[in-house]
């Protein structure tokens, strides 16, 4: 068997001793290693760095630096590299010897010297060096690993926040607890108002950590926003995600999830749950938590033919409370282990007397339980109150640029009769046929209000026939709701809706709005006079100045029985020409 | 057989020397020349530290020339010096002059 090749090493000899340095350069020099000599401590120190030796043979007591302060020097330059040095000692004393090795030393060599030993301590220390500066490589490796996979989880998140940002999150009903890099735990909460001003609510928890959590998201949160704001109901959203889940995820990753619809207007809560533990709404006024559960298997696991969006409507009252959470609440561990669990989550609500302070004491009793146990980052928690609808304000819809669908011409006819009226809402339609337009998009709470306010005109006071001088006064008030009531139920008559866009390619466009109702009109000449000439103090009624601001041009026509608004827009950036 | 060098381990060294071998052993000796003189004069003087420095020197190189005796003489000399006791060391100075002067002469017949 051939002994291995021995590699040629750089030794430096630190000894004051002439003879001793001759021996031990002659030894070392035979075994194939090249020799540096130093004659006291300094000029070890000096000999270091100028030499960079692999290993340093150093004699303890020398005159002007000893050994020790040497070693303790040379250590301290080398930083994280490994220069074993070995002492040449003659020391007998545990003391002398203790020191040696608290200054650095590595190993001992006592005199007279055995070359055989010392072949093979140079050996030993040779593989150590070796081995040491492959973990040492290693663990660069791995930090760099590490710092790359940050920066791309950085990267990744910044990608992820441009598409999902928070949404409306930040919006008064609305309480959450949510992890920096929840997106990379498979924790995704996403809130948009629609151009109704209707808040949809999506909590979702990916199968999976990391990256394959973060994929998926992206899509949700593009489709979650995307068609919130162009005013799909939550439904088509959630068919649209699944199917897209579905397409791009792999088998065994799906996303359990739980999507809200908040109707503030009607105070209803539409709620679709898969996969999820039970959730809670907390009634206010009763002080009592009803379970919500979970009746659809996660979004991405069935085909769309199979894929079930019903969905359970909860009235609610403003100040009731829904409560969200990802598992990192229930599956919260104490110092024995156990899991916070459901039982222990009901409690919270059960114990509860003050419904604000619920989403703080959730997660105060979750902590208490964990005790000492740092709780986990990929807890989620989320507070959805239902309030009042003018307590949020209209809902400012986010103009996305770069739509593919450029300025159109379109027209809509809609037509309501008699019951229809009093039970069907136009506008959600007509807003998600006004939002085809993308810079209409962004003014979409603007155009709310002008076409609510021209309909509520066309059907209170053209088709029911109720005089808006009554609303002057708050007995008036009162009385005009009630004849509205009473005259709602057996409405007999119509509205007709005309909606139709011009799109001028160089001035951006122009939406004319017109409304026609059965009903027999109103002295619109005198009033649109006194309009022109801003006397707001004897004009009453109809909101008509309100409309007049909302639009570039309004114009009544028959027996004031018809309303013409034109609204005008402008591209604000240089459009695109459409060829 | 001497016994006051160990000549099998000496020839082994000797091999490892090659050339050098000679010069070894004349630095050997002038180093230690000088070295037994002065530390004849530290002990006339009484100064404990340079005694202890100077044995402890002459026990090393010694030591790696196979002169165990001289190396062991030399060590007693330096416990003293360490220990600040100085008692009978004269007696002992004498010892390590009378074996060194064996030990050269035994040096000098092997180059």
């Amino acid at each position: 068997m051939n002994e291995p090749a021995i590699e040629s090493l750089k030794i430096l000899v630190a000894d004051d001793n002439q003879t001793d340095r001759m021996i031990l350069s002659s030894i070392v020099k035979k075994q194939g290693h090249s020799v540096e000599l130093a004659q006291d401590g300094i000029e070890a120190v000096e000999k270091f760095e100028s030499f960079q030796p692999d290993i340093i043979l150093m004699d303890a007591l020398m005159p002007r630096m000893s050994g020790q302060q040497a070693a303790r020097k040379i250590k301290e330059l080398a930083g994280d590299e490994v220069i074993p040095i070995i002492f040449l000692t003659s020391l007998q004393d545990a003391e002398s010897l203790a020191d040696c090795l608290d200054s650095g030393g590595d190993d001992f060599l006592s005199k007279p010297y055995n070359r055989v030993i010392l072949k093979a301590k140079i050996a030993a220390f040779s593989r150590m060096r070796k081995m040491h500066a492959e973990v040492q490589h290693q663990r660069d490796e791995i930090r760099e690993r590490n710092e790359h996979m940050i920066l791309e989880q950085q990267v990744a998140k910044a990608v992820y926040d441009n598409v999902a940002h928070s949404g409306c999150l930040e919006l008064s009903n609305i309480k959450y607890l949510l992890s920096p890099l929840a997106v990379f735990n498979g924790d995704v909460l996403l809130a948009a108002r629609k151009p109704s001003g209707d808040m949809h609510v999506l909590l979702g928890d990916f199968t999976g950590h990391g990256l394959p959590a973060a994929i998926g998201a992206m899509p949700l949160a593009e489709i979650f926003y995307g068609m919130t704001a162009k005013g799909f109901n939550l439904q088509e959203i959630l068919r649209e995600v699944n199917l897209k889940l579905k397409t791009i995820l792999p088998v065994g990753y799906f996303c359990c999830t739980c999507m809200v619809c908040l109707n503030f207007r009607s105070s209803e809560m539409e709620v679709w749950m898969g996969g999820l533990p039970d959730f809670f709404l907390y009634r206010a006024q009763a002080a009592k938590a009803e379970r919500v559960k979970s009746r659809h298997l996660p979004l991405g696991v069935l085909n769309t033919h199979s894929f079930n969006s019903t969905t359970i409507t909860f009235a609610m009252d403003p100040g009731d409370r829904f409560y969200m959470w990802s598992d990192g609440i229930l599956e919260a561990r104490n110092k024995e282990n156990e899991l916070f669990g459901d039982e222990r989550l009901e409690e919270v609500f059960l114990s509860n007397n003050r419904p604000e302070t619920l989403f703080d004491d959730i997660l105060s009793n979750v902590d208490a339980f964990i005790g000492n146990a740092d709780r986990d980052d990929d807890t989620t928690l989320l507070e959805l109150k239902m309030v009042e609808a003018e307590e949020l304000g209209s809902a400012e819809i986010e103009r996305a640029a770069g739509s593919i669908t450029g300025p159109a011409q379109w027209q809509v006819n809609i037509t309501l009769r008699d019951d229809q009226l009093r039970d069907y809402n136009p506008l959600p339609l007509l807003m998600h046929v006004v939002s085809e337009v993308p810079t209409l998009r962004g003014q979409s709470g603007q155009l709310y209000t002008l076409v609510a306010e021209l309909f509520s005109n066309a059907f209170e006071h053209g088709v029911l026939g109720l005089d808006s001088k009554l609303k002057a006064s708050t007995h008036g008030f009162a009385e005009y709701y009630s004849e509205r009531a009473k005259r709602s139920e057996n409405v007999k008559g119509y509205v007709r809706i005309e909606c139709c866009h011009e799109p001028d390619p160089e001035k951006g466009g122009d939406l004319f709005i017109k409304l026609e109702d059965s009903g027999p009109g109103f002295d619109h000449e005198q009033m649109m006079s006194k309009l022109n000439m801003k006397d707001k103090n004897t004009y009453s009624g109809r909101g008509i100045a309100l409309i007049a601001s909302l639009c570039d041009k309004l114009e009544y026509q028959g027996s004031g029985n018809i309303v013409k608004a034109q609204y005008h827009w402008e591209p604000d950036v240089p459009s695109n020409k459409v060829v | 057989m001497s016994n006051h060098l160990d000549v099998s381990a000496l020839k082994e060294l000797k091999e490892v020397m090659d050339d050098d071998f000679q010069l070894l052993v004349e630095t050997y000796i002038e180093d230690t020349d000088t070295r037994v003189d002065a530390l004849a004069v530290c002990i006339d003087q009484q100064d404990s530290e340079e005694i202890k420095k100077i044995a402890h020197s002459i026990k090393g190189s010694s030591s790696n020339l196979f002169a165990q005796n001289l190396a062991s003489l030399c060590q007693k000399i330096e416990d003293m010096g360490r220990g600040g006791t100085l008692e009978g060391v004269q007696e002992i100075m004498g010892q390590v002059k009378t074996e060194y002067a064996c030990v050269r002469e035994e040096l000098q017949n092997l180059l």
